[in-house]
């Protein structure tokens, strides 16, 4: 994502409060704008119900979560695949190739989720649902919008469009609360789910405008290229499939073995530990922000003014890019730890009035959230170290990386359900806490021979 | 080792190890001839053959009785079995190595660095992936090639590097004594089974390797920046290997052995040997008159004999001399897109009636008839050509290459500047019109084939030389 990091980048240097504050809020949107925006949705809709979807109000809430956490679990590696291949197009700029790497990519997508949401409706028992037809295409639908949004999200990042972005996301999130108004009181919970992904697909619909007017579809071909790099990247593609699937499968494990269950249904929820998980995952925004405006962007900067000159130039010049990319990548953690810690720290401290204030003092337990904030910092750090070690060629280290992610995560999750007792989401910092050690350590190791590293590659 | 068995072993009599790189049996040419003849003409030993190949070929050679085995050694092949564990003194030997050879030229610690990699069985590519390597290389980088592009060393050292260390693991067959026909590869082969077997090492070198890679690799376009030095200073180091392990180092001339001497070679090791020819095979040619001037080339229709040349100067005699016909005789299958640029010029120069490629023949057909020869090569050491030329009553024309000055008696007359066609056309024009002249020439060259270039001398003084340095060892 660090082409857009630079046009930040500027903004912020900007130097004035307003522009601080402007290139940090236009960062959000990159990183985070549909999930904050969802997470709000959600929030909203939950919170002040408005009667739409009273008659069974779990149903849909958990609908959409698992809309949301089986599409990210599924496709993390096809995110990373794709998001190298137009990283590499770009940086040959290779321009042609990048649309039709979109529209392939939309429609592989689209091919492989029809199917998984079918087989998930097959295995369910909807019948009891009012309007159990609407709700089924509903979900069949909003699965596959969810996925290509994923998508667009890597790809917009490419875009200098943010204030469009913005207000796409605006657009189909109104969209969204009205569409849940309106059809809920029409159709329960089938038409709040229908209309909650009219406004989805309305987002989807004004990226995929927006995308068309910066680098539009001349001819409508398949990119076989791109489909080919699926096998070049498979390291890549293994580390985001295991990411993805190892910061879900905690949460997974204490639906399907602690968590409550809608009958007739697949649908297993676990409250006490769902709604803290959500929360905290807000507080990883300003890190990721940090990361992809400053810290990400001097590293980009710094890496290919190494890797440019790696053959082309004498060996003490080399070691001097060498040094201000390590410099960068050290400056870059110190920032982001530096950063979230105060930002997580200021956040424990003050935990008990922001629950107050969100309401949410009495149904959440503060101490899973207090572990769950600490779990999202090395959440956050191991997924940057991660990004590092990729950047750095070293895929394979990644990979496993993300493997010991969710290795880790089941088996600590396990244990502490069946054996030890543990506050949910100890497994997940422990977890946390290993992967970032383990991507520190390969670094730390790694990157100062960077230099024969590459060589002994070629 | 992949070792073919030739021809039942004598056991009563002693075993030489000849180490060919590039040549015998596989190549046709000069030394392989060499080769042969000595090999046939020592009946009272057997020989072991042990060629070092860019790739699988059939040999070009059928072998005489006493070839007891062939082993063909790939450069390319991979090493069987290699141990990937790397012992860190190793690496120290390497530096204290490199530090001898580069303050004080002194190579007496190749024979640890052998021992390492030979006893080990080390996989080159594990030891030049390993971290150590790239940082001994880059403190070498740092003092050879500071200023230039870091890739361009690190490739020469991977790509150079990789063939020594894969000889290193090579075994050679047991023997009595090895002979190795160049340095280079040849001569680190010579060099390790020396340091194994403690036998005897003779080297005959018929040209300067370590100078005939130098114009290679000056002259290859994708030899870049320092890549171009690291490659000539390690065909310089591997003959000053094989000059500190061989017992004997014999030239054709005493240019070549002087430059030798300039190499490092100990002068009392060092010894000139012409090459020598079967004069009778050309003494007793009938003779045959043509009406027309015939002049010939003996040569390989390759770009070192530079046949080009010798059809500008073609063209330039066929302008003087109307009635006049050129034969190159020699295969011309090895480097066929040369032959056909050959063919073209011909065309171009519409010479076609009065130029022939006779292909691979028996030399001796032309000889008959050939009133000049003429040797156009870019490089050489002392053509057999001419000596066979001389045997046979044919006068030569040359350019200025190897050996070929003295032999030639520095004659003005007959000598002219590589690429100079047009000093090649008036030897020949000279020639064709001075006949008493011609005969002069004709009378003094066999007087000199005779004397210096005799086969059988050559023959014997091998066979002197072997028992000389067998006996010494044995004892």
């Amino acid at each position: 994502m660090a082409g857009i990091g630079f046009e930040l980048y500027k903004i912020l240097y900007k130097g004035t409060l307003s522009s601080i504050v402007q290139a940090f809020f236009l960062g959000m949107i990159i990183v985070a704008g549909p999930w904050i925006l969802s997470v709000l949705t959600i929030y909203i809709i939950q919170t002040y119900t408005f009667g739409a979807i009273a008659d069974n109000p779990a149903l849909f809430t958990v609908s959409i979560v698992y809309v949301y956490a089986f599409s990210l679990f599924l496709s993390g590696g096809f995110h990373y695949v794709f998001s190298r291949y137009i990283a590499d197009q770009l940086y040959i700029e290779n321009y042609a190739t990048i649309p039709s790497a979109l529209l392939t990519a939309i429609i592989l997508i689209t091919i492989i989720s029809i199917p998984l949401a079918l087989a998930f409706v097959f295995f369910n028992d909807f019948s009891s649902v009012p309007y159990h037809t609407l709700y089924i295409l509903s979900l069949v639908s909003l699965f596959v919008v969810i996925n290509i949004l994923w998508i667009m999200l890597v790809y917009i990042a490419l875009l200098k469009a943010y204030y469009k972005i913005f207000f796409s996301y605006l657009a189909g999130t109104i969209a969204s609360l009205y569409g849940v108004l309106y059809l809920g009181k029409l159709y329960g919970v089938a038409g709040a789910l229908c209309g909650y992904t009219i406004g989805q697909a309305v987002i989807v619909l004004l990226l995929i405008t927006i995308s068309q007017i910066a680098y539009p579809f001349k001819k409508f071909t398949i990119n076989k290229e791109f489909i080919a790099s699926f096998k070049e990247h498979k390291r890549i593609f293994l580390m985001g499939c295991f990411f993805n699937m190892a910061i879900w499968s905690d949460k997974m494990l204490y639906w399907f073995l602690h968590g409550q269950h809608i009958p007739g249904t697949l649908y297993y929820y676990y409250i006490p530990y769902d709604i803290p998980v959500f929360l905290a995952y807000l507080t990883m925004i300003p890190g990721l922000v940090y990361f992809l405006i400053i810290a990400e962007t001097d590293f980009h900067k710094k890496f290919f003014e190494f890797i440019s000159h790696i053959l082309e130039d004498p060996f003490r010049y080399i070691q001097l890019k060498k040094h201000k990319m390590l410099l960068s990548l050290k400056n870059g953690i110190k920032g982001i730890v530096f950063f979230q810690s105060i930002w997580t720290i200021g956040i424990l401290i003050k935990l008990p009035v922001i629950l107050d204030f969100l309401g949410y003092s009495h149904t959440i337990n503060i101490h899973i959230l207090r572990i769950l904030l600490i779990a999202v910092f090395f959440h956050m750090l191991s997924l940057n170290l991660m990004i590092y070690l990729l950047y750095m060629e070293l895929q394979f280290e990644a990979a496993m990386a993300a493997c010991l992610y969710l290795v880790f995560n089941i088996a600590a999750t396990l244990f502490s359900i069946y054996y030890f007792q543990l506050l949910p989401g100890t497994s997940y910092m422990l977890a946390s806490v290993a992967t970032s050690l383990y991507c520190s350590y390969h670094l730390y190791k790694k990157a100062p021979i960077i230099d024969f590293i590459i060589f002994n590659r070629t | 080792m992949d070792f073919v068995a030739i021809n039942k072993p004598d056991p009563s009599k002693k075993t030489i190890c000849i180490i060919a790189e590039g040549s015998y049996p596989y190549i046709t040419g000069g030394v392989s001839a060499w080769i042969q003849d000595i090999i046939s003409g020592l009946t009272s030993y057997n020989f072991i053959i042990f060629a070092i190949s860019a790739e699988e070929d059939e040999p070009k050679y059928s072998f005489p009785p006493n070839v007891i085995g062939l082993v063909n050694r790939l450069l390319t092949a991979p090493v069987a079995k290699p141990q990937k564990s790397i012992h860190p003194s190793f690496f120290r030997t390497i530096e204290s190595f490199h530090n001898d050879m580069m303050q004080k030229k002194d190579f007496s610690k190749f024979s640890d660095i052998f021992r390492f990699i030979n006893m080990h069985r080390y996989d080159p590519s594990t030891l030049q992936r390993h971290i150590t390597s790239f940082k001994i290389v880059t403190q070498y980088n740092a003092i050879r090639n500071p200023l230039y592009p870091f890739s361009d060393y690190y490739w020469a050292w991977r790509s150079s590097h990789e063939y020594m260390m894969k000889i290193m693991t090579w075994d050679l067959p047991p023997a009595d004594l090895y002979h190795t026909i160049s340095t280079g590869y040849a001569g680190l082969c010579a060099a390790i089974a020396k340091i194994k077997y403690n036998k005897p090492v003779i080297l005959t070198e018929h040209g300067l390797y370590n100078k005939e890679r130098e114009i290679d690799i000056k002259r290859a376009t994708w030899v870049k920046g320092y890549q171009r030095d690291m490659w000539i200073n390690i065909f310089n180091d591997l003959s000053a290997i094989t000059y500190e392990y061989s017992d004997c180092i014999i030239s054709l001339f005493e240019v070549n052995r002087n430059i030798q001497i300039a190499q490092g070679a100990k002068r009392e090791k060092t010894l000139v040997i012409p090459n020598g020819i079967e004069i009778e095979r050309f003494w007793d040619l009938k003779k045959e008159t043509r009406k027309e001037f015939s002049i010939g080339i003996v040569a390989r229709v390759v770009p070192i004999k530079d046949v080009k040349n010798f059809i500008i100067m073609a063209k330039i005699v066929a302008e003087s001399i109307p009635d006049v016909k050129f034969y190159i005789i020699g295969p011309t299958d090895e480097d066929e897109s040369y032959y056909e640029d050959c063919v073209k010029l011909v065309e171009n120069f519409q010479i076609q009636d009065k130029v022939i490629f006779t292909g691979k023949a028996d030399v001796r057909q032309y000889y008959k008839f050939l009133d000049v020869v003429v040797l156009s090569s870019i490089r050489e050491a002392q053509p057999l050509v001419i000596l066979e030329a001389y045997a046979a009553g044919i006068p030569v024309v040359s350019t200025r290459v190897g050996n070929v000055p003295e032999m030639l008696d520095y004659n003005d007359i007959l000598l002219a500047d590589p690429k100079d066609s047009e000093k090649l056309a008036q030897g020949v024009i000279y020639l064709y019109n001075n006949p008493d002249y011609r005969e002069k020439l004709i009378a003094a060259n066999r007087n000199k084939v005779i004397q210096f270039y005799n086969k059988k001398d050559l023959i014997a003084t091998y066979d002197n030389l072997y028992a000389k340095y067998i006996g010494m060892y044995t004892s």
